[in-house]
């Protein structure tokens, strides 16, 4: 199943785009999937790494799981500095 | 109210809204706005703010429900704008109405705490053709232990 990852702020500077298409045949961790991009972009781990997450536009944890049968979207940023 | 938007606001007529019902006692408004964050005054010098459409209402709508929760509050309205702003523009409106003026005060610091980290927006300052993102700081974290019950 296909998830849209988005990327935003410096994320977007990181992965050099600012969304991706990524296949998962099961469930896996917010980290998994960060480890995965990272290899599939050539990007340092640890840039990666430091970024945060959601999961269908809920904020989430690197052990959160990302399940393809349930969940669309995944996004990774960096912490949010807004107001 | 929540409202993302490029557009600039009115705070009187923000002020207006909040004072609808009849047993309105208290109305408390916080403005933040765009200070000059270079050392030297910079004409050019701009400012982007980047949302998560979509997600970024979502968790002010979160932020603005929890605050209801805590205090009886009558109206909440937050604005926060996006895009390139410049030097003195508003960025974002926090108002909230009560009958009394504890908890207007008090939802009002509360709702501007946690948007500052709970609120999907991030900014990045120009000056003489150099950008930079803004890093979160540790201080608005740590403000938002304040309010753990």
């Amino acid at each position: 199943m296909k998830i849209n990852v988005l990327f935003f702020a410096s994320a977007k500077d990181v992965f050099r785009c600012a969304a991706t298409d990524v296949v998962l045949e099961e469930a896996c961790t917010v980290l998994a999937l960060k480890q995965q991009l990272a290899s599939q972009f050539d990007v340092p781990l640890a840039e990666v790494e430091k970024l945060r997450a959601s999961i269908d536009q809920d904020f989430a944890r690197d052990e959160d799981l990302v399940d393809p049968q349930q969940h669309r979207e995944v996004a990774l940023f960096p912490p949010v500095t807004g107001g | 109210m929540v409202l993302v938007q490029e557009a600039d606001f009115n705070v009187q007529a923000l002020y207006q809204d909040l004072c609808i019902a009849n047993d309105t006692g208290a109305v408390a408004m916080f403005v933040g706005r765009v200070r000059q964050f270079t050392e030297q005054v910079d004409q050019d010098a701009s400012f982007l703010l980047e949302h998560y459409p979509g997600m970024t209402e979502r968790n002010i709508e979160k932020i603005v429900t929890e605050a209801k929760q805590r205090w009886p509050l009558l109206a909440v309205t937050v604005v926060h704008r996006v895009g390139e702003l410049r030097v003195d523009d508003q960025i974002v409106f926090v108002g909230v109405s009560s009958a009394h003026r504890a908890e207007a005060f008090q939802a009002c610091d509360f709702i501007m705490d946690y948007l500052k980290s709970r609120a999907a927006f991030w900014k990045k300052e120009t000056s003489q053709g150099q950008s930079h993102w803004v890093e979160a700081k540790a201080a608005d974290e740590a403000s938002l232990e304040r309010w753990s019950k």
